[in-house]
């Protein structure tokens, strides 16, 4: 996870320039037509992590089966190794098979990991303007799904785990925005050099056309139809049904940027946001300063 | 008694607000639109208004534009049922206290107001001091004992002191219902049950009682270091050994439930309590006294008293108490404080055992003391 001198700056950007309202245009644009038109490239759940969500998704499935799958991806592997012997899920004995492993963490744990590490690689990039937004995005992502989780324990609710992958992916679609517009930059200011628009209002742009593109990820790695309906309706709260997993994960989303954990996103907007979201899920102050005190030091201490 | 003018144009709404108000002794002010607010404000101050969105005549935003154009602070909350962030964003940033979504419940209206007007609530409710806690209370209580055998609860609560409150869950789901509902000093969980005995519960447990003590209850290992070492990788704080003793449970009860008043201060006199337990804790009664002594002359010294009255009344005459004096009089000495004793006669012979004590003054009730 990358480190917390990555993180957003805490002030209010400055209002959107008419440039970055062109491109939030032209970008929805593109996006949408390479969307309809199967041309955008959305990057594909790694082939271990499908088979093994495949596999737990299962009526029949037994930890077991899982085993033979993650052995062919030692990346994934090392990570189940990691978190069956952190102290979260340590019995006092190391365990040093992946059965053992596996059968310490659960279906429900394993499912949060196979996505947290497919998603974790998503935020990579070799291009540094890309790398940079992606190393925040992802530590927001983190943050995002950590609260989520927490907020569902301290207010009673069962949808936890739901709330936790929601987390992880609602901001999936920002590294292939980010990628789509670094491209048209550059044909812009081919043989010029130099950029364009600058990083506050890139990131802006990426924020504000991401979300079909992170639907249609999360569609396309197939996420239970509890987490696609939480992402598509965390954009702005509805009323009509108050106490939603999307609701919550919007609310939770604005918490996370308010405490300094932003991608680049208006942290007035955000703040909005909180107001309305304490009175809209009926959740005090108090629950919310106390799930907000520490997010810093344990998105960058811990893994999901 | 403060006064809350409500800005809606539904009158059953407005009634509503009245009626939970005036309940909280605010006098309250109707307006059926932003307009006619404004011109009652014209004669009248408040100190809160309540402010809808959508309205005939004036809308709310109108309204709180030209209260804040007129150079009015008044703190206004929106109470609509408007929740588009664009709307209320636009409201923040005229200036906001604080926003409820209709239809609202009275705590939340209730809440709001009371910390806008900056009122304060009574008193909290004292602390559950009988043995069973009362589940569904929202009181703090002492222990919570997580453990899928019921008999475990029933015998550690045969053990307690009655004074220390206790519940009992079998299930990990009630454990953090239970935390969620109540604080708690201290939590007990059963480290053979292995819902409950590791570390992701333990740090679900810490969000939701963040002070309380969480112990493991494991059964008593051969090598308690090594089991020490590896409860504390899960984030216990300590172990507490089953099968429970009396005498365990009451080291426990003294660890984290000692509601004895050791040494109280009162400006320059300081009053040693006495001892109420078995004669086996006289040393940790002693012990305790001579950590607390040292802070005590201290507040004494920066109070700028040049001498600190030691009521030595109630305490039983033994050699230890010489021990414990002796140390009083070099941090006395060294803070440049005198030191008076207040006590009965057989505890000069007592002082008179050691070279540091030999010399302090004792006498047999204050008013001597201070005469002296």
């Amino acid at each position: 996870m990358a480190a917390l001198s990555l993180a957003a700056p805490e002030q209010s950007p400055p209002a959107p320039s008419p440039v970055v309202e062109r491109m939030v245009a032209f970008v929805q644009g593109l996006v949408t037509k390479r969307l309809t038109s199967d041309a955008l490239f959305l990057p594909p759940l790694p082939m271990s992590a499908t088979q093994a969500l495949n596999a737990i998704n299962q009526p029949n499935f037994a930890l077991r089966d899982a085993v033979p799958i993650l052995e062919r991806d030692p990346l994934l592997a090392a990570r189940v190794f990691r978190l069956a012997n952190s102290a979260a899920f340590s019995t006092g004995e190391r365990s040093v098979t992946l059965i053992a492993s596996v059968t310490r963490l659960g279906a429900r744990q394993l499912r949060t990991i196979i996505v947290e590490s497919a998603t974790d690689r998503l935020f990579h990039s070799r291009d540094p303007e890309v790398a940079r937004m992606c190393a925040r995005a992802w530590q927001h992502s983190a943050a995002v799904a950590l609260a989520a989780r927490d907020l569902c324990l301290m207010i009673g609710r069962d949808d936890g785990d739901e709330a936790c992958l929601s987390g992880l992916l609602h901001d999936i679609g920002k590294p292939v925005v980010a990628t789509v517009l670094l491209e048209a930059e550059k044909q812009v200011v081919e043989g010029r050099g130099g950029t364009f628009i600058g990083s506050q209002d890139w990131y802006q742009v990426i924020s504000r056309t991401h979300r079909p593109v992170t639907q249609a990820i999360a569609e396309k790695w197939g996420m239970p139809s509890a987490v696609l309906k939480c992402i598509h309706e965390s954009a702005e709260f509805d009323p009509n049904e108050r106490v939603s997993l999307g609701n919550l994960l919007c609310f939770v989303n604005a918490l996370v940027k308010v405490a300094g954990l932003a991608t680049g996103d208006d942290i007035d907007a955000a703040r909005t946001l909180t107001m309305i979201g304490h009175s809209m899920l009926g959740i005090d102050r108090a629950i919310t300063d106390k799930l907000m005190s520490n997010i810093k030091d344990r998105v960058s201490d811990i893994s999901v | 008694m403060p006064r809350v003018m409500t800005v809606d144009d539904s009158r059953a709404v407005r009634s509503i607000i009245t009626k939970q108000l005036a309940a909280m002794h605010c006098e309250v002010e109707e307006a059926e639109d932003g307009a006619q607010a404004l011109t009652k404000l014209q004669g009248t101050s408040v100190d809160l208004i309540l402010l809808d969105v959508t309205m005939p005549v004036m809308d709310g935003p109108t309204m709180l534009a030209q209260l804040r154009k007129s150079g009015s602070k008044t703190p206004v909350i929106m109470l609509t049922s408007e929740s588009k962030s664009s709307v209320i964003g636009d409201a923040m940033r005229q200036g906001i206290d604080d926003y409820i979504l209709k239809p609202f419940k009275a705590e939340e209206l209730v809440d709001k107001v009371k910390k806008s007007l900056k009122l304060t609530d009574a008193p909290a409710a004292a602390a559950v001091s009988s043995g069973s806690a009362v589940p569904g209370s929202g009181q703090p209580v002492d222990v919570l004992l997580i453990d899928d055998v019921e008999n475990v609860a029933k015998r550690l609560r045969t053990l307690l002191n009655p004074q220390v409150s206790m519940l009992g869950v079998a299930s990990a789901q009630a454990a953090l219902a239970a935390c969620r509902e109540h604080p708690f000093k201290v939590i007990l969980v059963d480290y053979e049950f292995a819902e409950v005995a590791n570390a992701q519960f333990v740090s679900q447990l810490k969000l939701l009682c963040p002070g309380a003590a969480i112990i493991a209850m494991p059964l008593k290992p051969e090598t308690p270091a090594k089991l020490l070492a590896e409860v504390k990788a899960k984030g216990f704080s300590d172990c507490f050994y089953k099968p429970f003793s009396p005498e365990s449970v009451e080291d426990f009860s003294a660890t984290h439930f000692d509601r004895q008043d050791f040494l109280v201060r009162k400006d320059d006199l300081l009053t040693v309590s006495g001892f109420v337990n078995k004669p086996e804790r006289f040393v940790r009664y002693f012990g305790r006294l001579e950590a607390l002594f040292p802070p005590a002359l201290e507040g004494v010294a920066s109070d700028c008293f040049s001498d600190a009255f030691i009521d030595l009344s109630a305490i039983p005459p033994l050699g230890e108490i010489a021990r414990v004096l002796a140390a009083v009089a070099m941090k006395a000495k060294a803070l440049g404080v005198g030191v008076k004793l207040i006590g009965p006669p057989e505890l000069r012979k007592v002082l008179n055992n050691f070279e540091e004590t030999k010399a302090m003054a004792l006498f047999s009730d204050l008013s001597k003391a201070r005469s002296a």
